[in-house]
């Protein structure tokens, strides 16, 4: 059975996978899955001149000077708990004087010169005469001046 | 307390730390320093801020020391959050990406100094492309890719150690590897047809 080059890739990128004939077979008759091989082997090999880069060491009394910022570290960071502590507070009270205000909002009851019903019919009949003084297209009288209308159904 | 031994007198210097004392802090600073220096230079690549990155992270863990309860290895535990902690800077990083003369090493810096004064530059080039290639694809990978790959290819860790440190099922881990490596060597391989 031949082995797909998808499956080939990713066995010669997988760590400790010992090459098998079958492998090899389709590296030395794939150019592609070959190529890729060679180049994932170069990477490898840098990663492995990386890893062997010595890292820097600490540098004398970084242990000692370190522990003499602890304190001030502690402080700063129980400082901002409690100014995170405060501002959650903030929010949770501004939250409920919101809630308390919709609720008061929506318990009142509807009455008043506004929202009575036979405020709102006035209301609405000055909004109509309104607009037909500045609208006299749309007034009944301007209709029935200016146009003729045709009988409903009937022809001439 | 599965992963320390009983006589171990770390337990005793983490329980007088879990305390605030500030002296038997120093005695864990001093023994985990060096592997703390060299995972933060092995993921961050940047001599000149290994020193101030791994100080931020010996502070993270003495504030979130009380949260310590013996569960791993007090190392597995700080190096989780040296982990974390590169992993932010380098997402801040991300953000604002320029290339600094000062991320090269000695021997990058002198290798561009001597490009501009010799006209044998581009063979000094050449050379410094295969010593740094690993790490010039790093650093143009994702702050996951790089973190994955960093433990696993450079730090030479386990699946299941890294599953340890990055608490996440080995299974995760061998796919991400995976896609991090195939993403890597496409990366590479884009490099190489630019050049």
């Amino acid at each position: 059975m031949t082995m797909r080059c998808y499956k080939v890739r990713r066995l010669v990128t997988s760590e400790g996978a010992a090459r098998s004939p079958e492998l090899e077979q389709h590296l030395g008759r794939c150019g592609a899955c070959a190529a890729y091989a060679r180049d994932w082997e170069r990477l490898r090999t840098s990663f492995q001149k990386a890893a062997a880069e010595p890292a820097p060491e600490p540098s004398f009394g970084f242990a000692a000077r370190l522990i003499r910022l602890l304190p001030g570290a502690a402080a700063e960071a129980r400082a901002r708990e409690v100014s995170v502590e405060r501002t959650g507070r903030r929010f949770v009270l501004a939250g409920l004087l919101a809630a308390v205000l919709l609720v008061l909002g929506l318990l009142v009851p509807p009455s008043g010169p506004v929202r009575s019903p036979e405020a709102a019919e006035i209301q609405t009949s000055r909004v109509e005469a309104t607009a037909a003084q500045n609208y006299p297209l749309f007034s009944n009288q301007a209709i029935e001046g200016e146009y003729e209308f045709a009988p409903v159904g009937g022809g001439h | 307390m599965a992963t320390l031994e009983k006589d171990d007198p770390e337990v005793e210097w983490i329980r007088r730390t879990q305390q605030g004392d500030g002296d038997a802090y120093a005695l864990l600073v001093s023994r985990y320093e060096r592997r703390v220096f060299s995972l933060v230079y092995r993921i961050m690549r940047r001599h000149e801020e290994v020193e101030e990155i791994a100080q931020e992270i010996f502070i993270k863990a003495f504030l979130a020391v009380g949260n310590y309860h013996f569960e791993a290895a007090f190392g597995t535990w700080l190096m989780r959050i040296a982990i974390n902690h590169c992993y932010d800077q380098l997402r801040r990083r991300r953000s604002s990406r320029v290339t600094y003369f000062s991320e090269m090493s000695a021997d990058g810096e002198q290798a561009v100094v001597l490009s501009a004064e010799s006209r044998e530059g581009g063979r000094i080039q050449v050379e410094l492309e295969g010593r740094d290639l690993a790490g010039k694809l790093l650093e143009r990978a994702s702050p996951e890719d790089r973190m994955i790959l960093t433990l696993k290819e450079i730090e030479d860790l386990s699946v299941d150690e890294i599953s340890r440190l990055l608490k996440l099922k080995a299974s995760t881990v061998k796919v991400r590897l995976h896609r991090a490596r195939k993403r890597m060597l496409a990366d590479f391989r884009r490099w190489q047809e630019g050049k």
